[in-house]
C-alpha cells in the first residue's frame, strides 16, 4: 500500500513538473496598455503551458536603472527604448542577444550594438510634426517641404496672434534630428564617442537660437506643457512623436500630421527613428513563444493599428502602411527615420551634456563654442 | 562576496560591543537594527570605494575614487548650493513658524482647530503636497494659477530664483508645523507675570515679540534649530520632484558633474546612482559626503550642552578651517573671521564678556565675504563655512536687547493683522490639498491653471485608480508595511529605551541613534541598497519596514525616554523586592504605564511608513509589492518629462489625504502633548 502510495505521488510529481505552467514575468511601458493586455490575454488562455504575467511600467528607463543600480530582480522580458535603454544595460551585460529577426533594416539597425541585435523590435513611433487646422485653414505643403516653407508657415501663424511650433529646446530627443542634419546625415563620432564642438552641431545650435530667440517663431516647453499648449488652441504647430495621434483623436481635435522638413538643398531633416524592442534578460521556451505570438502579423496589426505605431513586423507594414493618412506620413517619416546611437556613452553622456549646453547657450549664460566645448570635454570624460 | 562578508561580521562585533555592551539584551535589537541601516552602509561605501566595483568583478585601484570624488568641483560646488538653499529653507521656516507662534500664543477661540489646521501639512504625505505645489507653481510651463494671481511667470526649469525660492518655500511649508508646535511649547515657560507686566507697560505686539518672547525661546529654539538646519543639508525628495537639481548653471557643467542650480547633496548622489556603473565611484561620493555631514553632525553635537560655549566655538574654528581649505569655504580670505574667532575663544576661556564683540566681527566678516562673493560669482561664491560661522555665532552672541518701537499703533490694527496674516496662513495650507481635489473629481486630465473653482464632476477617476492600477492592493501593501515598521519600531525601541533610563551606561545606545539619524541620507541610502542585495532584503516588505522603523526610532527614544525616566522610582523599587526581575519589571510595569507615550509612537511611525517614497522608490521592485506613494508617483512621474495622468493621481491623493488626516485627528492631541507638555507621572 505504502509503495503504492509513494509510486502515485511520484507520478503526480512528475506530471506536475511536466504540465506545470511556466510564468513569465514581462515589463511593458509607453502606450497601448490596453491593448497589449488584451493579447497577453489572449496568448494566456490559447495555450497552458506558459502564463504571462504583465506588468505596467511608468518611466522603463528610470525603473531599469534604479534596478540595475540596486542589484534589484529583472523580469524575463521588458520594452526598451533604442535610443536611451540600450546603451547601459548592453554595458551591465544583463541582455541575451536575440539572433535572427525579419524585419527591416531601420528597426534592425536600432537594436544593433557591437554586430549582435540586443532586443525583439516590436513597433517605432516618428516623430512628425502636428498642424492645427482650426489655427491654420490652409493648403497643406507637400511631403517635401523644406526649411523655409516651415518658417513661412510659422511666421504666418505667429502673426495671427498665435505661436508658430512648440518644441522642447533642451531635450536631446528633439535635437538630434538637428544635430544630424546639420552634419550631413549623420551623427557625427569618433570611435563610438559623439562630436559635438563642431562646425555642424554648433550651425544646428544656432539655427535654435534663431527660431526661438531671435524669430521668435517657435516657444520651449516641457512635454505636458508642450500638449495643453497644442490642444488648448495656443500653438499652430507642435514637434511630437507619432504616439500622440491616438489621443488627439480621441479628444476631437481638428489636425494633421506632417513630415520633418529638408533643407532647402534637398537633404532631409531626420525624424527620430524611435523604436521599441523586447530586451530578453531571462531566455526560455516560454519567452521566445510569447515572442513569437505578439509580433505575428495578424497581432502587430491588431496592436497598431489602434495605437498608431509602425510595426516591425514587415506583413503587418504592408497591410498598414497607406491605410489612412497618419500611416501614409508616418511611414515615410520611418523610411528616413534617424538610428540613434546605441552606445551607453550617447543615450548617457551626451544625452546629459548637449541638454545642460542647449540650456546654457539659448538662455544667454554661455556662448555657442564654450557650451559645445563644455559639453564635448564632459562626453569625453565619461566616455572614459 | 568574501569582501562584503568579512567586512560585514568584523563591524558588527565591533559596533555591537561598543554599542550594546551594557545590558545587552534589552539594546542589541536596536543596535542590531542601527548597524544595518545607518552604520555599515557607511562603511561599506568606504570599503568599496577602494575598488573598482562593476558586480561581480572588484579591482583594487587604491584612493583614486576618493580623490575623484573629494576634488570633483561638482561636489564643491553642490556642497555651497545645498548650504545657502538650507539656510534659505530654515530662515523661512523660523520667520513664518515664529510669526504664527506668537499670533496663536494669545488666541483661546477656535484654538484646536487652528491647532489642527496648522499642523495639517505634516499629515499630508510630501509626494502629494509637493507635486501639489509643484502644478500650483510652473503649472504648464510657467502658466499657473500662483502665476495668473502675481501675474509673473514661474517655470522653475528655466527660471533660477523662482526654482531655488519656491523649492525652499515648499520645504519650509513642510517643516513648519513641527516648528510652529515647538515654538510654542517654549513660549509656553514664560512666566506669565512677565507677559502681564509688559502688557501694564503699554508695550505693543511688537515690543512684547522682540523683548520677552524671542529673547526668551530663541536660546532653547536654536539647537533644534541646527537639526532642522543639518535635515535641510540632506534634502532630497522636495528637490527630485520639483525641479530634479536644475535649471542649468554655468558654473556647475563641469567634466565630472552637472550640477543644476538646486543640485543639493542628495541630488548628486542620485544622478551619481542613476549613471554610474561604478559602485566604487558611488562609494567613494558616498564616503565624501559621508564626511561633510560628519563635520556638520560633530559641530551640532555640541548644542546639547547651550551653556558650555566652549565645544561650539572650538567646533566654529575647526570646520571654517576645514571648508576652507577644502575648497568650499572662504579659501585664504577665511584667516580673517578665524583670526577673530580664535581671539573669542581665548577671551572666553579667560571668562571676559567681550569675547562676544570679538565674534559678532568675525560674524561681520563672514556675512560680507558671503554676500559679496555671491554677487560677483552667483552661487560658486557661496561659503559653506560663512553660512555655518554665522549660524553657529548668532547662538553665542544672541541676547535679548530692550527695543522701543517708536510708531506706535492702535491695537485695532493689531488684531487684523493676526487675523489676516492667520487667515492667510490658512489659506496657503489648504491650497495644494484644494487642488488635488480639483483635480481628483475633474473630468479632463488637467492641471487647474486659471481658476480653482471646479470645472467638472465625476467619480469615475476613483474606479480606474482600483481597476487600472491596482490602488487597493497598494493600500493594503502600505498598511502591510505600516505595520510590520511599527511592530519592529515597537520591539526594538522600548526594552532599548527601558535600559537607558534606568542603566546609565546604556544610554550609549540613545546617543548612537541620535547621531545615526543625522548622519543618514541618501548617501547612505546608495550603499545600504548594496548591503540588502547581499542579505537578501531587497525587494522586500520587511527590508522597508526596517529602514521605516529606524527613521521614527530617533522621535520614538526621545519621546519616551524622558515619560521612562520620570517613572517613580519607589514602583520599581517595590516590584524588586517582590522577587520581579528586570525584565518582568519591565513587561509588567513599565509598559502598561508607557502606554500613552507607545500609542503616540504607534502613529508617529505610521504616519512616517505611509508617506514614505524615496525608500519604497529604492529598495522595492515589484509592482505587486508598491505601496500607495509609489503608485501615485508613478502616475506623474519626472515633472515635465512624462505624460501625467493628474485626474488619476488627485483620486488617489484624495484617498490617501483622507486616510492621513484620519488618523492625524485621532492622534493630534497626544502628539502634541507629547512635544508640549511635561511628561511623566505623578508619584
Amino acid at each position: 500500500m505504502l509503495k503504492r502510495f509513494i509510486v502515485f505521488l511520484l507520478i503526480a510529481i512528475f506530471s506536475i513538473g511536466i504540465f506545470a505552467t511556466t510564468t513569465i514575468n514581462v515589463w511593458f511601458s509607453w502606450e497601448g496598455q490596453k491593448e497589449f493586455q488584451t493579447l497577453v490575454d489572449q496568448f494566456n488562455t490559447s495555450q497552458s503551458l506558459y502564463h504571462v504575467n504583465l506588468v505596467y511600467i511608468p518611466s522603463m528607463t528610470q525603473k531599469l536603472q534604479i534596478t540595475l543600480s540596486s542589484g534589484n530582480q529583472l523580469p524575463d522580458l521588458a520594452l526598451i527604448q533604442s535610443g536611451y535603454d540600450m546603451g547601459f544595460l548592453v554595458n551591465a551585460n544583463v541582455l541575451t542577444p536575440v539572433g535572427t529577426v525579419n524585419t527591416s533594416k531601420a528597426f534592425y539597425n536600432s537594436f544593433l550594438t557591437n554586430g549582435k541585435l540586443y532586443a525583439y523590435p516590436y513597433y517605432a513611433d516618428v516623430q512628425v510634426i502636428y498642424l492645427n487646422r482650426k489655427i491654420y485653414k490652409g493648403p497643406l505643403p507637400s511631403d517635401n517641404w523644406n526649411l523655409s516653407d516651415f518658417e513661412t508657415l510659422a511666421n504666418k501663424i505667429k502673426e495671427d496672434g498665435h505661436i508658430g511650433a512648440v518644441l522642447n529646446n533642451t531635450s536631446s530627443y528633439f535635437f538630434n534630428s538637428f544635430y544630424a542634419a546639420f552634419n550631413e546625415g549623420v551623427i557625427p563620432q569618433e570611435n563610438g564617442i559623439p562630436i559635438v564642438n563642431n562646425d555642424g552641431t554648433i550651425k544646428a545650435a544656432e539655427f535654435y537660437n534663431k527660431i526661438f530667440n531671435v524669430d521668435k517663431i517657435a516657444v520651449s516647453f516641457t512635454k505636458a506643457a508642450l500638449i495643453n499648449s497644442f490642444t488648448s488652441g495656443k500653438t499652430g504647430m507642435l514637434f511630437q512623436g507619432s504616439f500622440l495621434i491616438p489621443d488627439f483623436l480621441n479628444l476631437g481635435l481638428d489636425f494633421t500630421i506632417l513630415p520633418y522638413p529638408y533643407f532647402d538643398n534637398g537633404q532631409p531633416i531626420q525624424p527620430d527613428f524611435d523604436a521599441k524592442g523586447f530586451a530578453i534578460f531571462k531566455n526560455s521556451e516560454a519567452v521566445r513563444a510569447f515572442l513569437d505570438y505578439i509580433t505575428s502579423a495578424k497581432n502587430e496589426v491588431y496592436f497598431c493599428a489602434s495605437t498608431y505605431k509602425l510595426p516591425a513586423n514587415l506583413e503587418a507594414m504592408h497591410e498598414l502602411d497607406n491605410s489612412n493618412q497618419f500611416f501614409r506620413i508616418m511611414d515615410l517619416s520611418g523610411q528616413k527615420g534617424l538610428i540613434l546611437p546605441t552606445t551607453n556613452v550617447f543615450q548617457t553622456a551626451y544625452s546629459d551634456a548637449i541638454s545642460t549646453a542647449l540650456q546654457l547657450y539659448l538662455s544667454g549664460q554661455m556662448s555657442v563654442d564654450e557650451a559645445l566645448s563644455k559639453a564635448q570635454n564632459y562626453i569625453d570624460s565619461q566616455a572614459k | 562576496m568574501t569582501f562584503f562578508w568579512t567586512l560585514f561580521f568584523l563591524s558588527l562585533i565591533f559596533f555591537l560591543v561598543f554599542v550594546a555592551k551594557a545590558k545587552p539584551i534589552y539594546t542589541i535589537a536596536l543596535a542590531f537594527l542601527i548597524f544595518i541601516i545607518n552604520f555599515f552602509p557607511f562603511i561599506w561605501g568606504s570599503g568599496i570605494s577602494l575598488f573598482d566595483f562593476f558586480p561581480p568583478t572588484m579591482k583594487f585601484v587604491g584612493f583614486k575614487n576618493l580623490f575623484e570624488a573629494f576634488s570633483d568641483p561638482g561636489l564643491i560646488l553642490s556642497a555651497k548650493i545645498t548650504s545657502i538653499w538650507a539656510i534659505t529653507s530654515v530662515g523661512i521656516e523660523i520667520f513664518i513658524s515664529y510669526s504664527l507662534a506668537i499670533s496663536l500664543y494669545s488666541i483661546k477661540k477656535f484654538s484646536n482647530l487652528i491647532y489642527t489646521l496648522i499642523l495639517l501639512p505634516w499629515a499630508i504625505p510630501s509626494y502629494i503636497s509637493v507635486i501639489s505645489w509643484t502644478s500650483l507653481i510652473e503649472g504648464y510651463g510657467g502658466n499657473s494659477i500662483l502665476s495668473n494671481l502675481m501675474h509673473t511667470t514661474f517655470d522653475l526649469t528655466t527660471n533660477l530664483p523662482a526654482a531655488f525660492l519656491w523649492s525652499a518655500f515648499v520645504a519650509a511649508w513642510l517643516g513648519i508645523p513641527l516648528m510652529t508646535i515647538v515654538i510654542l511649547s517654549a513660549l509656553q515657560t514664560i512666566p506669565p507675570h512677565l507677559k502681564d507686566l509688559a502688557r501694564l507697560e503699554g508695550a505693543d505686539p511688537i515690543e512684547r515679540a522682540l523683548n520677552i518672547y524671542i529673547p526668551h525661546t530663541f536660546p532653547v529654539i536654536f539647537p533644534y534649530v541646527f537639526i532642522i538646519f543639518l535635515g535641510s543639508f540632506k534634502e532630497f525628495s522636495t528637490i527630485f520632484l520639483m525641479t530634479a537639481g536644475g535649471p542649468s548653471i554655468a558654473s556647475g557643467f563641469g567634466t565630472q558633474s552637472i550640477v543644476g542650480g538646486t543640485t543639493v547633496l542628495g541630488m548628486l548622489m542620485y544622478n551619481k546612482f542613476i549613471t554610474s556603473q561604478n559602485y566604487g565611484v558611488l562609494g567613494a561620493y558616498a564616503f565624501v559626503i559621508g564626511i561633510i555631514m560628519i563635520i556638520l553632525v560633530s559641530i551640532g553635537w555640541n548644542y546639547r550642552v547651550v551653556q558650555k560655549h566652549r565645544n561650539l566655538m572650538i567646533s566654529l574654528i575647526t570646520s571654517h578651517i576645514i571648508f576652507d581649505i577644502w575648497g568650499m569655504g572662504s579659501g585664504l580670505f577665511g584667516i580673517f573671521p578665524v583670526i577673530f574667532y580664535v581671539i573669542a575663544l581665548i577671551l572666553y576661556l579667560e571668562r571676559k564678556k567681550t569675547f562676544k564683540r570679538f565674534i559678532e566681527i568675525g560674524i561681520i566678516i563672514d556675512a560680507s565675504y558671503l554676500i559679496f562673493s555671491i554677487i560677483r560669482s552667483g552661487l560658486p561664491g557661496v561659503s559653506v563655512s560663512s553660512v555655518i560661522s554665522i549660524l553657529i555665532g548668532m547662538t553665542l552672541i544672541f541676547e535679548g536687547r530692550i527695543h522701543v518701537n517708536f510708531l506706535k499703533i492702535h491695537d485695532f490694527f493689531w488684531k487684523v493683522l493676526k487675523i489676516s496674516w492667520l487667515s492667510l496662513w490658512m489659506v496657503v495650507i489648504i491650497l495644494p490639498i484644494w487642488n488635488v481635489f480639483l483635480m481628483g473629481f475633474s473630468i479632463k486630465n488637467i492641471v487647474p491653471i486659471s481658476t480653482l473653482i471646479p470645472q467638472s464632476f465625476t467619480l469615475k477617476n476613483f474606479t480606474v485608480l482600483f481597476s487600472n492600477y491596482n490602488f487597493g492592493w497598494a493600500v493594503l501593501n502600505s498598511l502591510i508595511i505600516g505595520f510590520m515598521a511599527v511592530l519592529i519600531a515597537v520591539l526594538t525601541i522600548f526594552p532599548a529605551t527601558y535600559a537607558a533610563a534606568h542603566y546609565k551606561k546604556a544610554t550609549r545606545i540613545g546617543i548612537i541613534l541620535l547621531l545615526a539619524s543625522f548622519f543618514t541620507g541618501m548617501h547612505t541610502m546608495i550603499p545600504l541598497a548594496m548591503t540588502f542585495k547581499f542579505l537578501g532584503l531587497l525587494n522586500t516588505f520587511l527590508g522597508v519596514a526596517m529602514i521605516i522603523a529606524l527613521h521614527g526610532a530617533t522621535i520614538a527614544y526621545f519621546l519616551l525616554y524622558p515619560f521612562l525616566s520620570g517613572l517613580p522610582k519607589n514602583v520599581d523599587e517595590a516590584a524588586m523586592i517582590d522577587g520581579a526581575n528586570g525584565f518582568q519589571r519591565m513587561v509588567k510595569i513599565a509598559l502598561p504605564l508607557s502606554l500613552p507615550s507607545l500609542w503616540t509612537i504607534i502613529i508617529f511611525v505610521f504616519i512616517e511608513s505611509w508617506s514614505s517614497f524615496i525608500i519604497p522608490l529604492i529598495f522595492l521592485n515589484s509592482q505587486n509589492l508598491y505601496p500607495v506613494s509609489m503608485i501615485l508617483y508613478n502616475l506623474i512621474g519626472q515633472y515635465g518629462l512624462t505624460y501625467s495622468q493628474w485626474n488619476i493621481f488627485g483620486a488617489g491623493a484624495i484617498i490617501n489625504v483622507a486616510v492621513m488626516v484620519s488618523v492625524f485627528l485621532v492622534a493630534r492631541r497626544p502628539i502634541m502633548n507629547g512635544i508640549i507638555s511635561k511628561s511623566g507621572i505623578e508619584d
